[in-house]
């Protein structure tokens, strides 16, 4: 049996939807090229004309600039650069040079310099790229001349130590005269100076600001040079109530600390002047008034070691203001009593001068060590005792101290004791057995007189 | 109801071809102008871009180079002056400072008590510059803290002095009072001085 085909639609089934899907993009893309052709074709005009024109604008710019261009190199053609650079080097070098700080370089050479080393030359050659240093001196040996080394080794202020020389001066004796070369970088050392300034700028030393004496001292009311050498009358004015708590009033000292108001009572006191605390340092009593012909010279920095041997940095007040006295320790030409007659009125005008009085220590000593009577000297004038191996600082003894200056109070311990005591250097003190030990204030060297090997003298 | 009132005015399948060409003419008509009128103009365009850019970037660089003349000319200038100033009041010629420097190193001197007529005075010209050398050879007698309070003295003076040297020279009292010689060198402008050609030479060092 054959089935008969049955379709009772009244019209025929067509699906068109993905034909007419398909149609249709076609449509919308034909439209779509045909607006960016046109748009293309009608917006070229203006944008080739707007391009034209910012090109002609660009060459009108670059002709102008050209022009400037030749103009300028005319104007550098009339310029002499190389002398410039010439007179800019050489005004940069006098700069460099003038801002060089020899205060600066004496306080950090105090530091290194040891007591048995004396500079005789000190020679900075000073350029952009670095500074050298030549010093010639004079040591006593030739391990003080190896100490120096070391300590300018060890300092970071001083680079590129190089020994150039040693000679003897004289062929039986151990004094040696040496040639050195050495690095010094200020930008080292201007830091720690620089803090020292504290709250004064401009006052602290190697300061290239032309601040006055005075100021770059950091002292209250230091006098001034001229008063400082030529016045006998020491007088320390009063100055403004400083906080003891005030960062500092001057420079590094050559223990390297800041300059606080303690530590410059301290500085002015010792050895033998005047101590008061900080914040309270009325005038001094008047002095009295030299009769002599001319004011006696400022005593001066201790035999033979200029650097290393003064204490303070700057140019303390006290020592220029108050003359020379006897103290122990020094040649027997200079003290007292055997003293040229201005130099002994002058001794006589140091004794007017308030003598160092530390309220808070006591100095009266029953039977007590004199290691400990050494000790609180030492903390009431600022100054250092070395006692030589040989001195038993247990041995006890008893002494009235107060009121008395520091060379008084030596010569009294030191009579008690049984003790010489010598000066090192400024401040620094060696006390040793009276058998035992020579003077180690440095004499000048003198050169024994040589005789031709067969001749005789 | 008969065929051609069931036939709609557009069948898709029937008038397939027909859409189809009027597409295709369309696109040959957009591919056409495309290729004929738009892409010459539009390399045109680019051509003209690129011309453009060149002549802007030239332009840049014109003027880089052109700042770069004018800020050395500008810096010379100022250089100059500085320098102008520096050497005309702060060193000053030897007609102006000459004696002014003399006070003050006398002045400076009797503040130490050194005798002034043990100053000695050297002027040298200073090869290939204007400059003119004024040393100054200072004898000072005192201590280490004269010393230090003079050199102190010298680095705060109104005149530029440098300190060449110190040098030990003697002593005396064991070594407490100090022989010193100081060598302080200050300079002058010397602007007549035939100057400025070949090299300078950088200011000597000591003596």
């Amino acid at each position: 049996m054959k089935p008969l085909p049955t379709n009772l639609a009244s019209r025929p089934f067509r699906n068109n939807a993905v034909l007419g899907s398909v149609l249709g993009s076609i449509a919308a893309l034909l439209v779509l090229a045909t607006v960016f052709n046109l748009t293309l074709f009608l917006r070229h005009g203006s944008s080739y004309a707007e391009m034209n024109h910012e090109q002609a604008s660009d060459r009108e710019r670059l002709a102008k600039v050209d022009l400037e261009e030749a103009r300028l190199a005319r104007e550098i053609q009339k310029r002499d650069f190389r002398r410039l650079q010439a007179r800019e080097r050489i005004a940069g070098e006098l700069i460099l040079r003038h801002a060089f700080s020899w205060t600066l370089l004496f306080n950090k050479l105090e530091t290194v310099v040891p007591a048995e080393v004396m500079m005789t030359a000190i020679r900075p050659n000073i350029t952009a790229d670095a500074i050298v240093v030549r010093v010639d001196g004079v040591a006593k040996s030739y391990f003080a001349f190896l100490d120096l080394q070391d300590k300018l080794l060890a300092n970071q202020v001083f680079a590129r130590i190089s020994p150039i020389s040693e000679r003897k001066l004289n062929p039986s004796r151990p004094e040696i005269t040496f040639a050195l070369n050495f690095g010094y970088l200020p930008k080292v050392a201007a830091p720690a100076a620089l803090l020292a300034a504290g709250a004064a700028p401009g006052a602290a030393a190697g300061s290239t600001s032309p601040a006055s004496p005075g100021a770059a001292a950091g002292a209250p009311s230091p006098a001034s040079p001229g008063r400082a050498a030529g016045t006998p009358t020491p007088r320390v004015a009063a100055p403004a109530p400083v906080p003891a708590s005030a960062p500092a009033l001057g420079i590094v000292g050559r223990d390297g600390q800041l300059r606080t108001a303690t530590a410059l009572s301290r500085m002015f006191a010792a050895p033998g002047s005047i101590y008061l605390p900080p914040g309270a340092r009325p005038s001094a009593p008047a002095a009295p008034k030299q009769a002599g012909p001319k004011p006696q010279k400022p005593r001066a920095a201790p035999a033979g070691t200029p650097p290393a041997a003064t204490a303070a940095p700057q140019p303390s007040a006290r020592l220029l203001q108050v003359p020379v006295r006897g103290e122990p320790g020094l040649p027997p030409g200079l003290l007292p009593g055997a003293l040229p007659p201005k130099v002994r009125m002058a001794a006589e005008v140091g004794r007017g001068v308030v003598p160092a009085d530390r309220l808070d220590l006591p100095m009266r000593f029953a039977d007590r060590p004199v290691g400990e009577i050494y000790a609180a000297l030492a903390q009431a004038h600022g100054v250092r005792f070395d006692l030589d191996p040989g001195v038993d600082p247990r041995a006890r003894i008893s002494a009235s101290l107060s009121g008395k200056t520091l060379a008084d109070a030596i010569a009294i311990v030191a009579r008690a004791a049984g003790h010489r005591v010598h000066r090192e250097s400024d401040g620094v003190y060696r006390v040793v057995l009276p058998a035992g030990g020579a003077a180690i204030a440095d004499k000048p060297l003198q050169e024994e007189t040589l005789f031709p090997a067969e001749g005789r003298p | 109801m008969s065929a051609r009132t069931l036939r709609p005015r557009f069948d898709l399948r029937q008038d397939l071809w027909k859409a189809v060409a009027v597409f295709g003419l369309l696109a040959l008509v957009n591919l056409g102008f495309y290729l004929f009128l738009n892409l010459p103009r539009l390399r045109a365009f680019g051509a003209l871009r690129d011309r453009r850019d060149d002549v802007r970037r030239t332009l840049i660089a014109a003027k880089n180079r052109c700042d770069t003349m004018l800020d050395l000319v500008t810096r010379y200038d100022e250089d100059m002056v500085r320098l102008d100033d520096f050497f005309s009041n702060r060193i000053g010629t030897q007609a102006e400072r000459m004696t002014s420097i003399q006070k003050e190193i006398r002045a400076i001197a009797g503040e130490f008590h050194i005798d002034p007529e043990s100053i000695d005075f050297n002027l040298t010209e200073v090869e290939s510059s204007d400059l003119t050398q004024f040393q100054i050879t200072i004898p000072l007698l005192g201590g280490y803290p004269n010393l230090r309070q003079f050199l102190n003295r010298i680095e705060a003076a109104e005149h530029i002095f440098i300190v060449d040297s110190v040098e030990l020279a003697g002593s005396r009292e064991g070594g407490v009072m100090l022989s010193l010689t100081i060598k302080i060198s200050t300079y002058f402008s010397t602007p007549e001085r035939e100057s400025g050609h070949g090299r300078a030479k950088p200011v000597p060092q000591g003596a």
